[in-house]
């Protein structure tokens, strides 16, 4: 029985292992504004998840229908291009998580999670954690 | 008045069940059950009344319900999040506690029943001491309520509105039904888990307990099949995303228990045959019903986000102790056996059934754990390096769909695989026309499809699993001997095959196109003309919905958007589906005004086939019914 | 044994079959593959149906219509976007071999542990 014991260890070992490695090729980060420019060359060589606040007066349309407007963490900004449809809820000063690119200093993304509570929102750019957020 | 009720019934619950733990009179006994689940049920009720007549002096009425919301989704609205949801959790286990006396309990003696009632115990202590869907509104929010108490007779404000449910769960009436089969699928492995802990507990390893634990796995499994099939076909018809599956981490908790309760079902019979696997079988056993918290664990208690995340509080905390505490438990029963364990007997045939059964155990144990690793790296990530990620859902195609295959291949000897070594040359020589035709059908559509070596394997092994289980069913020609569990498993792993070709179908073939278009253009796609009436909209209580009829060959349907009030949700993009046998045009809003439509056609394969599979395997409950009517 | 000819030229027939249909658009197709979408969900410009990636797919027809070399092509894209627009279909077909390579191994171990008993 021992013998059959370490041999499944080995298994399990091994194939853990290697599920590790291959996650670890498939993972989406999260930076906010601030960290995307901290880590300019990875956050803008693959894609990732960039949370801010939605800057006053950022937003407008495309003649594309898409949706531009700016997000901010109080320290930096990223211009965002949004592919799709804007929740009702959404507007200046709001927190929102976007999936996508950079391309040449602007984000495009499709994919947005806004922030569910109202009351959650920090005038001081403090990075805010990525919980009490909704799709 | 109604959350002192309610309150106050749940008390009375707990203190029923402290009784009932120190109870040895078997009638008390019985009758405590059947108290616990009418209580349970009591609750149930109350709250629902509650929430129809929208008192929203209780907190969780006025948070996740409103005036607004139509009957069914109020209804559904119990269980729409973390309190109510463990209501109905407590509710379901209660009822399976009925139904483990009535079915399950083969002895006199009372370990089983105490080791139950501390199950539930521990869930009900949670509505009385950390959150209820009963507790009371003390301070409002602007909307809905901001702060609530646990305790009876308290002076409660009452909102004039409620926030209403997560307008997710308002699309559709499958959002009504697809919780509590969840809940009846991996709720019920505790009952497999009872049995082993307690049957262990007391060193009483002579008698049958994986028979037992087996039998009291299969409807649970089955309601997990059905709901995890709801799940996926909600998603699909519904939530317009164009997918079924996205490796969400909801998703993933229920799947890893349909996988070790799949790979049970099967490694219990081995030891009912043989008397091997003593071991493997008594982990199993218990490790269902922990995956089941364990997902919970991770689900709730807002470790990972995701679609179905509720909300923080101690019930993260809750949940790790309990599940530290059974499985301690667990593993303690275990322990008082080393001796019973080391009397597991050897598999003797290598290539006999015992040997297939092991072998997808194997593969369904590594499926089960891969899904693990990848819906807790986040997790793990998080906490040694502070970076928040999620994993791609690469991740889990890549890995698990291989597996599957294998799977499959496996399932083509099931139909006449016996005890002793399979003979494989007597095999190819009995299957060698079906293997044939298998053969020819597939290089058929592969060249028809254009297949990748991949896909072409996968075909191959889906057809030949299809093929040789119809047969085997068809040459059955007396009815009344399909029956049984062996039935029962060939209409399953028909239903798989099928399922099988179905997905591959969808994977390798489906493409997509996006248009910007507008009232009256007709839109070419997939050799189909598609015309684009006129968008209209429709006011509701809760919420905006924007139509826009599509025509194509005379039939009409409309693609909507549904955007809820008040909400920070993206708006729902409900799909018009356009199905024959081969595939699905899916159209979905990406953005519509009153100038332009930006519409998202997607041809996807195989969607009715996959459907038409999980159902089958549903109905691989069945035969198990007919051999028990007696 | 008539049948078990029919069995070894059709076996030889699927194997080489995927070679009879990989010559349409071949290249187009090919490249297509392995572009990614910046803006979608992890998706090739093949599979994705965004404008962007319509885009890129007609960007990608002139050039494979005037015959661009492979590494002109590849150097457009990557000095555009970076090494990440283009994909890893290495990396993938070997990460989809493993787990099943692994239980491979695992189950001839077995069985030979078992033989030699």
């Amino acid at each position: 029985m021992n013998k059959n014991f370490v041999l499944i260890l080995l298994g399990i070992s091994l194939v853990t292992y290697s599920s590790i490695q291959i996650a670890s090729n498939n993972t989406i980060f999260y930076y906010t504004t601030s960290e995307a420019f901290e880590n300019i060359d990875v956050s803008q060589s693959e894609r990732i998840k960039l949370g801010g606040f939605v800057e006053v007066n950022s937003i407008s349309k495309t003649p594309n229908a898409e949706t531009k407007f700016t997000i901010t963490d109080g320290n930096k900004k990223v211009g965002i291009v949004f592919d799709g449809f804007i929740p009702e809820l959404f507007q200046e000063e709001m927190g929102v998580i976007l999936d996508g690119y950079f391309i040449n200093q602007v984000f495009y993304s499709d994919d947005m999670l806004v922030k569910h509570d109202n009351e959650y929102i920090s005038e001081d750019g403090q990075s805010y954690d990525v919980e009490n957020y909704s799709e | 008045m109604i959350s002192s009720i309610g309150l106050i019934i749940s008390w009375l619950c707990l203190l029923n069940l402290i009784i009932l733990l120190v109870s040895s009179n078997k009638f008390r006994i019985q009758l405590l059950i059947r108290l616990n689940l009418l209580l349970n049920f009591l609750l149930f009720c109350i709250l629902e009344i509650a929430l129809f007549i929208d008192d929203f002096s209780i907190s969780y009425v006025a948070n996740y319900s409103a005036k607004s919301t139509p009957p069914v989704y109020k209804f559904a609205s119990l269980w729409g999040s973390l309190d109510g949801s463990i209501l109905l959790w407590n509710l379901v286990l209660g009822a399976y506690f009925l139904i483990y006396i009535k079915y399950y309990k083969k002895n006199t003696n009372n370990s089983d029943i105490k080791i139950f009632t501390t199950i539930i115990i521990f869930f009900t202590s949670y509505t009385i001491f950390s959150s209820s869907p009963f507790a009371g509104c003390v301070e409002l929010a602007s909307v809905g309520c901001q702060s609530s108490s646990l305790l009876p007779f308290q002076d409660l404000v009452s909102s004039l509105e409620g926030r209403g449910p997560n307008p997710l769960l308002q699309n559709h009436p499958l959002m009504a039904i697809h919780p509590p089969i969840l809940y009846f699928g991996y709720i019920g492995l505790v009952l497999p888990f009872v049995i082993t802990t307690s049957y262990f507990f007391r060193k009483d390893t002579s008698s049958n307990w994986v028979q037992l634990a087996s039998d009291s796995t299969f409807y649970p499994w089955l309601f997990l099949t059905a709901g995890i099939t709801l799940g996926a076909a909600w998603s699909y018809e519904v939530l317009g995303w164009g997918g079924y599956w996205a490796w969400d981490p909801v998703e993933n908790v229920s799947f890893i228990p349909w996988l070790l309760a799949t790979a049970f079902l099967h490694s219990s019979k081995t030891q009912v045959n043989e008397s091997a696997l003593l071991n493997w079988n008594y982990f199993l056993g218990g490790l269902m019903f922990l995956s089941t918290i364990f997902g919970t664990f991770i689900t709730r208690s807002g470790v990972l986000i995701s679609v179905h995340a509720f909300s923080n509080g101690n019930i993260g905390v809750f949940l790790l102790s309990g599940l530290a505490f059974f499985t301690l438990f667990f593993l303690y029963s275990g322990s008082k056996n080393i001796k019973y364990f080391s009397t597991s007997k050897k598999i003797k045939y290598i290539f006999g059934k015992s040997s297939f059964f092991i072998a997808n155990n194997i593969l369904l144990f590594v499926s089960a754990l891969i899904v693990f690793i990848g819906t807790i790296y986040p997790i793990f990530y998080e906490t040694l390096y502070q970076r928040q990620l999620t994993i791609g859902r690469t991740f889990f195609d890549i890995l698990i769909g291989p597996i599957l295959i294998m799977l499959i291949f496996l399932m083509i000897f099931s139909t006449k695989i016996t005890i002793k070594n399979i003979n494989f040359n007597r095999w190819l020589q009995t299957n060698l026309k079906i293997i044939n035709s298998s053969l020819i059908s597939t290089i058929f559509f592969s060249y028809v499809y254009q297949l990748n070596y991949l896909s072409i394997l996968s075909l191959f092994g889906s057809t030949m699993l299809v093929i040789t289980v119809l047969l085997n069913l068809v040459q059955e020609k007396r009815l009344h001997k399909i029956k049984g569990s062996y039935w029962s498993g060939q209409i399953a792993h028909l239903g798989i095959g099928l399922f099988a070709v179905g997905l591959l179908l969808n994977v390798s073939q489906s493409y997509s196109d996006e248009f910007i278009t507008s009232e009256g253009s007709i839109i070419t796609f997939g050799n189909n003309n598609y015309m684009i009436e006129k968008s209209y909209e429709v006011r509701r209580d809760e919420k905006d919905v924007i139509n826009l009829p599509i025509k194509s060959n005379d039939k009409y349907k409309n693609a909507s958007l549904n955007i809820f009030r008040n909400s920070s949700q993206q708006a729902i993009s409900s799909p018009a589906i356009f199905r024959d046998l081969e595939s699905d045009t899916y159209v979905t809003i990406k953005f519509i005004d009153a100038n332009s439509y930006k519409l998202i056609f997607r041809k996807n394969y195989g969607i009715l086939i996959m459907w038409m599979g999980l159902a089958l395997s549903t109905l691989s409950v069945i035969p198990r019914i007919r051999a028990n009517e007696k | 044994m008539k049948n078990r000819y029919t069995l070894g030229i059709l076996l030889i027939v699927l194997l080489l079959l995927p070679n009879l249909y990989e010559d349409a658009d071949s290249r187009f197709e090919a490249w297509s593959k392995n572009l990614l979408c910046p803006v979608c969900q992890g998706e090739t410009i093949f599979d994705s149906p965004s404008e962007y990636a319509d885009d890129m797919r007609s960007i990608l027809r002139e050039q494979i219509d005037k015959d661009l070399s492979d590494e002109e092509i590849f150097t457009y894209w990557v000095s555009r976007f970076g090494e990440r627009i283009i994909t890893n279909p290495q990396n993938k077909n070997f990460e989809i071999i493993l787990i099943p390579l692994i239980l491979s191994i695992f189950f001839v171990a077995m069985f030979i542990k078992k033989v030699l008993k």
